[in-house]
């Protein structure tokens, strides 16, 4: 375990060489690869979401591909079409592939596409395959989609059903950087111009195995318990809580607390993991009386509360 | 067998030791308070087996019954959450499960069993049964008692005063119950005369808490009693007479004039 913390180490070590602070953002993108699922990430414009990814995608040696969302973008844009093909006079019909055909996907301002691209797109993402017509293309794997999304500029936008924000493991909060983080960005781009030459940290087969490993963590049952009770905690708590999480959202606060351990080089879930991850997956998952919403309270702040009432 | 199985199979050995050993002192001790009790309630001693016997298995059962990796966690930190993970998946076989027991494995040789069973604890709960031995042996000595049965006979009178009639609602008001207040008739009934053989001997009831002055006591009165029987006593009874011995004392003289007298009044 000691090897994978001191791999991961290396691995922020280069991503810091692009990206100042947001450490915490990045821990949680690769939590989400770990644990082969999907990040929503949220955030205002400039915050360096898109280079994250794309960093990370380069330190795994990964198929990089970026989708701009708008209104228009056709589910054909996404997932790829027919097209036709003449080869010694003879036509045929072959499929070009999307932008989805990658390994990590950054579906940007996701809810600016229509339901229609929208839902091709998160069908891409559960199934891990495209169906066009009557063929079915499977994706490359490893396969992720970290899509963002705005919370300012709500107008003409699409926002992502509950039923299809369910399915993105976590939804990750990209803040502001603190003061010395933000003059530490100043002095590296706008005084110098210099290119950083990024070394693979991990490739594909590794990831893979890496996934494997996740799952092989080992949890104590009071644990499990633990985390069972936090996810019907907000089912129960009937007065700040609407709706509360599903069954998928205990799968992935486990999962994710896995993964969490291995990063930190642990070869155990422990309370604390459960407790840092219930945030990103959780926060995107249960909706907010309307009482608790006019109060000035955010899920988070549920989270926090119901973190504390279960020990 | 598995070191990891083996290393929880000795760690449930030893803590079911510690809880038993720690069991039974506290039980001597209860029965002892328990007995100390009892003996000062003039009860019977066999009754202090009950609480000792309850709390014995009661304690035994709860501390048998619960998960004793819970306190190594909780006395050394560096196997906190770890100890509890590797018992609970002590039957997964994979490389991280594999890594967690070597770790463990390790990491149980640092604890001390002498952690978990205080001596001074211990020592104080010895020196406690010791004191309340010597305390047993003491009442019973001395046979310092608590008796009940008299505390229950010198309660003092209690009779009711004020206007309202006992039973009758609504007019209770200002019935209070005062003690030594009151007559000894009422509780006592009138002074009677009780007869003792052939003298009436007055009798007068002493209300409780009557103090004794001991000036007052005199010296028992000197009694005579007479040799002869009244008439009616054994003269028409046959038992009786066969029974009675004083024919053999009789002289010849005095048997003669016994036996003309009996000859006498059969013919």
């Amino acid at each position: 375990m000691k090897n994978y913390k001191h791999m991961f180490d290396e691995l922020y070590k280069e991503i810091n060489k692009i990206i100042i602070g947001q450490n915490e953002v990045i821990e949680q993108i690769i939590v989400a690869i770990l644990c082969d699922g999907n990040a929503l990430l949220e955030g205002y414009p400039g915050l360096a979401k898109t280079l994250i990814v794309k960093t990370l995608a380069e330190l795994m040696n990964l198929k990089f591909s970026r989708i701009q969302n708008t209104p228009d973008l056709m589910p054909s844009d996404i997932t790829g079409t027919y097209i036709i093909e003449e080869i010694s006079g003879k036509r045929n019909f072959k499929f070009q592939k999307g932008p989805i055909f990658a390994n990590i996907i950054l579906a940007d301002e996701i809810n600016r596409a229509t339901p229609k691209t929208q839902s091709a797109l998160l069908e891409a993402m559960q199934e891990k395959q495209v169906t066009m017509g009557n063929e079915t293309f499977k994706l490359d794997l490893p396969f992720f989609v970290l899509a963002t999304q705005n919370p300012i500029e709500q107008e003409g936008t699409y926002p992502l059903p509950e039923a299809q924000s369910d399915r993105f493991l976590l939804k990750i909060k990209v803040d502001y950087p603190s003061p010395e983080d933000e003059i530490k960005i100043v002095d590296k781009y706008a005084m110098e111009l210099k290119e950083h030459h990024l070394k693979t940290i991990i490739d594909k087969h590794h990831l893979t195995s890496l996934q494997q490993l996740t799952r092989q963590v080992p949890i104590a049952n009071d644990i499990k318990k633990r985390i069972v009770n936090i996810i019907g905690a907000t089912r129960s708590q009937k007065d700040e809580i609407l709706y509360g999480a599903s069954p998928r959202s205990t799968i992935g606060l486990v999962l994710a607390a896995k993964a969490h351990a291995l990063i930190q080089g642990r070869n155990h879930v422990s309370n604390d993991d459960v407790n840092k991850m219930a945030f990103p997956v959780l926060r995107h998952r249960i909706i907010l009386h309307f009482e608790a919403e006019r109060k000035g309270m955010t899920t988070d702040d549920a989270i926090k509360n119901i973190i504390a009432k279960i020990k | 067998m598995k070191p990891i199985k083996r290393m929880f199979k000795e760690i449930n050995f030893t803590f079911a030791n510690i809880f038993i050993f720690n069991s039974l002192i506290n039980s001597f001790i209860i029965f002892l308070v328990s007995y100390l009790i009892i003996s000062f309630l003039r009860l019977k001693g066999i009754y202090a087996v009950i609480p000792t016997g309850i709390y014995f298995i009661v304690s035994i059962y709860t501390k048998l019954k619960g998960r004793h990796i819970y306190e190594i966690e909780n006395k050394f930190s560096f196997l906190n959450e770890e100890l509890r993970t590797a018992a609970d998946n002590i039957n997964l076989e994979n490389p991280v499960v594999h890594e967690l027991q070597t770790d463990v494995l390790e990491k149980i040789r640092k604890v001390d069993v002498g952690a978990f069973f205080s001596s001074r604890k211990t020592s104080y709960r010895i020196l406690f049964a010791i004191i309340l031995c010597f305390a047993v042996l003491f009442i019973a000595t001395f046979n310092i008692s608590f008796d009940f049965k008299v505390m229950v006979d010198n309660i003092p009178n209690y009779v009711y005063v004020g206007g309202g009639t006992k039973g009758e609602a609504g007019n209770q008001q200002g019935d209070v119950r005062v003690a030594g207040e009151g007559t000894t008739e009422e509780i006592f009934g009138e002074e009677e005369f009780a007869l003792l053989g052939d003298e009436e001997i007055g009798i007068e009831i002493k209300p409780s808490g009557y103090e004794i002055n001991l000036q007052d006591i005199k010296e028992p009165r000197k009694r005579y009693f007479h040799d002869l029987y009244p008439d009616e006593v054994c003269v028409n009874d046959k038992s009786c007479r066969q029974s009675e011995p004083y024919g053999d004392e009789l002289t010849k003289e005095q048997s003669e004039i016994v036996k003309n007298y009996f000859l006498k009044i059969t013919s």
